[in-house]
């Protein structure tokens, strides 16, 4: 199969010809943004929302126009919440201010690692939800966790690599491809990546899709390494799809033995 | 009457949050809050404003 052309993600029911979503933070300038996104050409880009004022640069008409001008379909976060309640007004906001029911759902419980609150996520999401958005929730890869997010109706997770930012790569192989086999629903790896081939690993495990920020924001060449993320995903996908070999403990020759020149001839 | 504006005191007369908004015309696209809770577009008229109201003006920015 072709993953450029017959296989898309699909979140509540939409379809994505990208598999790459992609943050819109810590560029060098919004013309470098405005070329990752063309590049790479995400299914979605995430942004937020902050008071008027609070940063000029951040808030400037710029960032706003480029999204317009793109028509790229918009996730809004709640990134920086720490109360369940904040969340919910924050997502309010962004359905009005965005135009979509679309939410990433951060709930933050401890500001040095920016784990989520994964006491109080699943009942933050259950609520959103009952609120009519679209929810995506950040997670850990805890697997209990994941499911009861998934039983209060989230039709789509998003479970970390590692903390924000780090760049580490899958940190937990064994609990990324545990919760791969427990968890049925679409599941994109959110925060840590910070190579291609750790988006493209975690796609052959059969994740349906990154979501990163950082890792491309802060290459030395932001538009090459959206373009090689946008590539590392398909060709980790295509991996998927067409079923690996599987691994042994010896090795085993790939030319055959039989005919070989001078054998027993010495 | 005060209100408190994005953390800054800002003085109005305004009755509702309606009149509020266009002495300070924000720049589109935003949203409101009042005292920790959101204010969609169609209460802006019947949203009374009153001293001391924590008023939240948010506008789209770059996120991850």
């Amino acid at each position: 199969m072709n993953a450029d052309q017959n296989d898309c993600l699909e979140l509540y029911g939409h379809q994505f010809p990208s598999r790459l979503l992609l943050g819109t933070s810590r560029y060098p300038s919004p013309a470098v943004l405005e070329s990752c996104i063309q590049e790479s050409k995400p299914a979605m880009v995430t942004a937020s929302l902050r008071r008027q004022g609070a940063n000029p640069e951040q808030i400037s008409s710029g960032f706003w126009d480029i999204l317009k001008k793109l028509n790229v379909p918009i996730l809004p976060n709640t990134a920086g919440c720490h109360r369940p309640e904040e969340v919910i007004q924050v997502a309010h906001m962004a359905r009005e201010v965005f135009e979509t029911d679309w939410i990433k759902l951060e709930l933050i419980g401890d500001d040095y690692t920016l784990q989520p609150d994964t006491l109080h996520l699943v009942a933050t999401a259950e609520r959103l939800i009952k609120d009519g958005f679209k929810v995506l929730p950040y997670c850990t890869d805890d697997l209990i966790l994941c499911q009861g997010l998934v039983d209060v109706g989230c039709q789509a997770i998003m479970p970390w690599a590692a903390p924000i930012g780090t760049g580490k790569g899958p940190i937990n192989p064994y609990a990324l491809k545990l919760l791969r086999e427990r968890i049925s629903v679409p599941m994109i790896i959110d925060a840590g990546l910070g190579l291609p081939s750790h988006a493209t690993m975690v796609l052959e495990w059969g994740y349906d899709g990154v979501l990163l920020n950082t890792a491309v924001a802060l290459a030395h060449n932001p538009i090459k390494m959206a373009n090689a993320f946008a590539g590392a995903v398909k060709a980790g996908r295509e991996a998927f799809l067409a079923g690996a070999m599987l691994e042994h403990e010896q090795a085993q020759a790939s030319t055959p033995n039989l005919g070989i020149p001078f054998w027993h001839q010495s | 009457m005060q209100v408190i504006i994005n953390l800054e005191p800002f003085q109005t007369s305004a009755k509702h949050l309606q009149e509020l908004i266009s002495e300070i015309t924000p720049k589109s696209p935003f949203g409101i809050a009042k005292n920790g809770t959101f204010i969609p577009k169609s209460a802006y008229l019947e949203t009374q404003v009153q001293d001391g109201d924590k008023i939240e003006v948010i506008s789209p920015v770059t996120g991850g």
